[in-house]
């Protein structure tokens, strides 16, 4: 690879003299690293499928790529309009951005990066190789401290390994151009690395999903340095030797026509039905999103025609904030501009100010339904598919109108996310560790609001701990685990996050976990059942597994969540 | 002061206080009775309906039943009886968070001010609660204490009477206001139960168990608060010893507070029961001594 430095000419402003013209300058400055993030994160989102595909379960969850490339975005929106030349600034910009916008565990690290990486820049107006290494250097240190307990094997270890190299090439080099490539050269052998370092990856088959995602990052930048197309599927070759079969989940991409968004305003004594509306809009098309009241809703969705769900909602109000995007033209020929601007979500009543306020992450209509009526005030969608963002909670924390809020991220690739959100809020936000439904279903039920907050936060973790949790789904692809061989589309049961049983019959497979997980000596089984099963089925399962646990007593409940046919708290 | 001249004290209370019948008559206590609306009619507690033909009643019934206070009319009636007599009243009626026995008390007591002395109390508890305040206030008015003593006494007496309560009838805690329509839909989501407690006068809901194990635990670590002596009694709104509601609480109790002599069994009374339903277990404790 690195024979390309020596013929591709670099970007817009070098020409063929660009080697003895950049070997001058030496210097990077503030619109120059715009067009670099921008590259980076298409690259990125060029990528995201491939960074998802290592994922060390075969779950259907925690996808880091789609978390990193949300985390970039973010980063990418906040300096698209920017027009400045100082560094440092617009690499705070940058910053900030990635930080309100970053999601999953990936992207609360990448954002620390991005924290780190802007701080040694700051006041900076350019950059030139010593002040490079030292932003990558404390880019990894700030990243590290952000974890309380760093792992060697993850985004970490390639972010301090690539700061590493880089220094040592800046004794002997002032070419950024030349560092750039030893940055992502050294990050890609940090990855390769990574299943030595760490177990678990190595048995699953996999590299670190996060440092493959920080390499992605750093090869984007690359290739904008050396005029190499960041935004053509076909560029994706490059990375073959670690794409595997994930090339054709990439594939897959565009094919799924328009992006459609709107709001949709009741009309007066006409209020909407948010239960309903999203279930007819599920049924429609691809990665549906509805939010909102009896006064507003929120759609989004991805539909082969545009003008059904178009139709669908103008019968329910009027609609606000169309947007609709070819999602095959957006990958053939990205508008930058469009991306810069989101569409602004829903206002929602205000709610009346609160001494305690719940929040929680549920997603599917049940289970939100579940966390709303357990007292939570706001119930941030999310979960398995959609990792909420910082800027996610900051908003809900914002909404629950309370001098202290619990949060219940329910799910253990959110909580960072959570406690990031906690540290920028400007009320007290307490982080209840709840890594999945039946834990935060616990906690929640001990949610009083007439409660002092330090004894309700005692209340509401004491349950935590009883809680075991086993989750059925199909395997993503073909894996050994934990000595169990799951085949990719069997059934597989986990027990608090770990695979535990495999197999073709979802039955025979709910009741192996169930066993696993200590039911035989259980009080009470909730089944949460999920999307794509049938009522009578949910139903025949239930009597198994009643037939099976005869001392617990168990209760059925529609969660309604994506991916998971069935998530069990087991108590 | 009145009571020189007056000729004793006399208590009045109402149906949900469940007292032997031959007690009432022999200690002259006046007994209202609480209206009960089930099936569409309208039943008196203790005179047209006894506690199992309630409990019969309201397992079948399509509708939660509903009480409403003995009326003005009767609370009148009595109050003018004692009058007669020249004596002076301690009316004490079921908790005012349960039915408005206690506001219809204090209408009568307002109307005949001037011709006697009538102290309205809200025992702020029901069933053996109620009943054994009312044995209390009998007891030292027997004995001769003054009214102001005896209802100081009373008072402070009430002070000292608990009740926990188990309930997973979702539509009478609806009806009843302790749950909000959205928790009584959770309720049937997640067959939650809730956990009652009267506190301060009211009886809220503000805990939620999963299981009666759970619930039964919590009552019974409830109950290890108190001393051992205090009387227990579990209350139904027709306690059997066999229920296994019955026995679970029991069971839990014992296991936890083994020095614990004796669980009485207490009929809920309609007013508690509209909330409990039928279904519905709980817990009233008096942590003071009562006379066998």
């Amino acid at each position: 690879m690195s024979t390309q430095t020596e013929r591709t000419s670099v970007s817009p402003e070098t020409s063929a003299h660009s080697e003895a013209r950049t070997a001058q300058r030496l210097a990077l400055d503030g619109r120059r690293l715009k067009e670099l993030v921008r590259a980076a994160y298409l690259w990125l989102r060029q990528q995201e499928a491939v960074v998802n595909s290592y994922n060390v379960y075969p779950v259907p969850d925690g996808d880091t790529g789609t978390n990193m490339m949300h985390t970039m975005r973010s980063a990418w929106e906040a300096i698209a309009t920017l027009d400045e030349p100082n560094i440092g600034a617009v690499a705070k910009a940058a910053s900030n951005g990635a930080l309100r916008g970053s999601r999953g565990n990936s992207g609360i690290i990448l954002s620390q990066l991005w924290r780190g990486f802007a701080r040694s820049l700051d006041g900076k107006d350019i950059c030139d190789a010593q002040d490079l290494a030292a932003a990558f250097q404390e880019a990894a240190r700030t990243a590290y401290s952000g974890v309380s307990t760093p792992v060697e094997g993850t985004i970490l270890t390639v972010a301090r390994e690539l700061a590493e190299a880089v220094a040592v090439a800046a004794h002997r080099t002032h070419d950024l151009r030349k560092l750039l490539e030893v940055a992502k050269d050294a990050a890609y052998d940090a990855v390769q690395r990574t299943p030595q370092m760490l177990k678990i990856l190595k048995d699953a088959g996999v590299v670190d999903s996060g440092g493959y995602g920080l390499y992605v990052i750093l090869e984007g930048v690359w290739r904008s340095v050396n005029g190499l197309p960041v935004e053509t599927p076909e560029a994706s070759v490059e990375t073959s030797g670690l794409n595997r079969e994930a090339e054709s989940a990439l594939q897959r991409e565009g094919g799924w026509g328009y992006d459609v968004q709107y709001l949709i305003y009741a009309r007066p004594g006409k209020p909407l039905d948010v239960d309903q509306i999203r279930a007819d809009i599920e049924a429609m098309g691809e990665c549906p999103l509805v939010m909102g009241d009896a006064e507003v809703v929120k759609v989004h969705v991805h539909v082969p025609d545009p003008g059904v769900p178009i139709s669908y909602g103008a019968r329910w109000g009027s609609l606000r904030d169309v947007v609709v995007e070819d999602m095959q033209a957006q990958s053939e020929a990205f508008v930058p501009a469009g991306l810069a601007k989101p569409v602004q979500p829903p206002p929602e009543p205000e709610l009346p100010p609160a001494a305690v306020a719940m929040v929680a992450v549920a997603s599917g209509a049940g289970l939100t339904r579940l966390f709303r009526e357990l007292g939570a005030r706001v119930v941030v969608e999310g979960g398995q598919t959609m990792n909420p963002s910082v800027e996610d909670f900051l908003g809900a924390i914002r909404r629950a109108r309370a001098d202290a809020v619990i949060v219940l991220p329910n799910n253990g690739n959110i909580i960072m996310t959570a406690e990031q959100a906690a540290r920028m809020s400007e009320v007290s936000v307490h982080v209840l560790p709840t890594k999945t439904i039946p834990q935060g279903v616990a906690a929640a039920l001990a949610f009083n609001a007439a409660l002092p907050v330090e004894a309700l936060l005692e209340a509401m973790r004491a349950p935590i701990a009883q809680v075991t949790t086993v989750e059925i789904t199909k395997a993503t692809r073909t894996v050994t685990l934990n000595g169990v061989n799951a085949q990719e589309g069997q059934y597989i049961g986990l027990v608090d996050d770990a695979l535990r049983t495999a197999g073709d019959d979802i039955v025979e497979v709910t009741l192996a976990a169930l066993h696993s997980a200590g039911a035989a000596h259980a009080e009470l089984i909730t089944l949460y059942h999920g999307n794509g099963l049938e009522a009578a089925a949910v139903e025949a399962i239930a009597e198994r597994v009643r037939a099976a646990f005869p001392r617990a007593q168990v209760d059925l409940v529609a969660g309604d969540q994506p991916h998971y046919y069935f998530i069990i708290g087991v108590e | 002061m009145a009571h020189l001249l007056r000729r004793g004290i006399r208590i009045v209370t109402d149906s949900s206080a469940n007292l032997p019948e031959d007690w009432v008559r022999r200690h002259g206590v006046i007994v209202l009775p609480q209206r009960v609306e089930i099936n569409g009619a309208m039943l008196r507690e203790g005179i047209d309906l006894d506690v199992a033909t309630l409990a019969h009643m309201a397992t079948h019934a399509s509708q939660p039943f509903v009480t409403h206070p003995p009326s003005l009319e009767e609370f009148l009636a009595a109050y003018q009886q004692l009058a007669a007599e020249r004596a002076d009243i301690l009316s004490i009626h079921v908790a005012a968070t349960l039915n408005g026995t206690v506001q219809v008390a204090q209408q009568a007591r307002e109307r005949i001010l001037g011709r006697c002395e009538v102290h309205v109390l809200d025992s702020r508890t029901a069933a053996a609660g109620l009943g054994a305040l009312v044995k209390a206030a009998v007891r030292m008015a027997e004995q001769g204490m003054p009214f102001e003593t005896v209802v100081r006494h009373v008072r402070g007496l009430a002070q000292n009477v608990f009740g926990v309560f188990l309930s997973d009838e979702m539509r009478y805690l609806e009806r009843s206001g302790r749950l909000r329509p959205a928790q009584a839909l959770l309720g049937k989501m997640l067959n939650i139960i809730a956990y009652l407690v009267f506190e301060e006068g009211a009886l809220i809901a503000p805990e939620k168990v999963r299981t009666l194990e759970k619930g039964y635990e919590k009552l019974a670590e409830f109950a290890a608060e108190f001393e051992p002596t205090s009387g227990f009694y579990a209350v139904q709104l027709a306690p059997q010893p066999n229920h296994p509601r019955v026995r679970g609480l029991i069971d839990a109790i014992r296991e936890l507070m083994p020095e614990v002599r004796r669980v009485a069994l207490s009929p809920s009374g309609a007013a508690l029961g509209s909330v409990l339903g039928p279904g519905g277990i709980g817990l009233i404790i008096t942590a003071f001594a009562e006379e066998a």
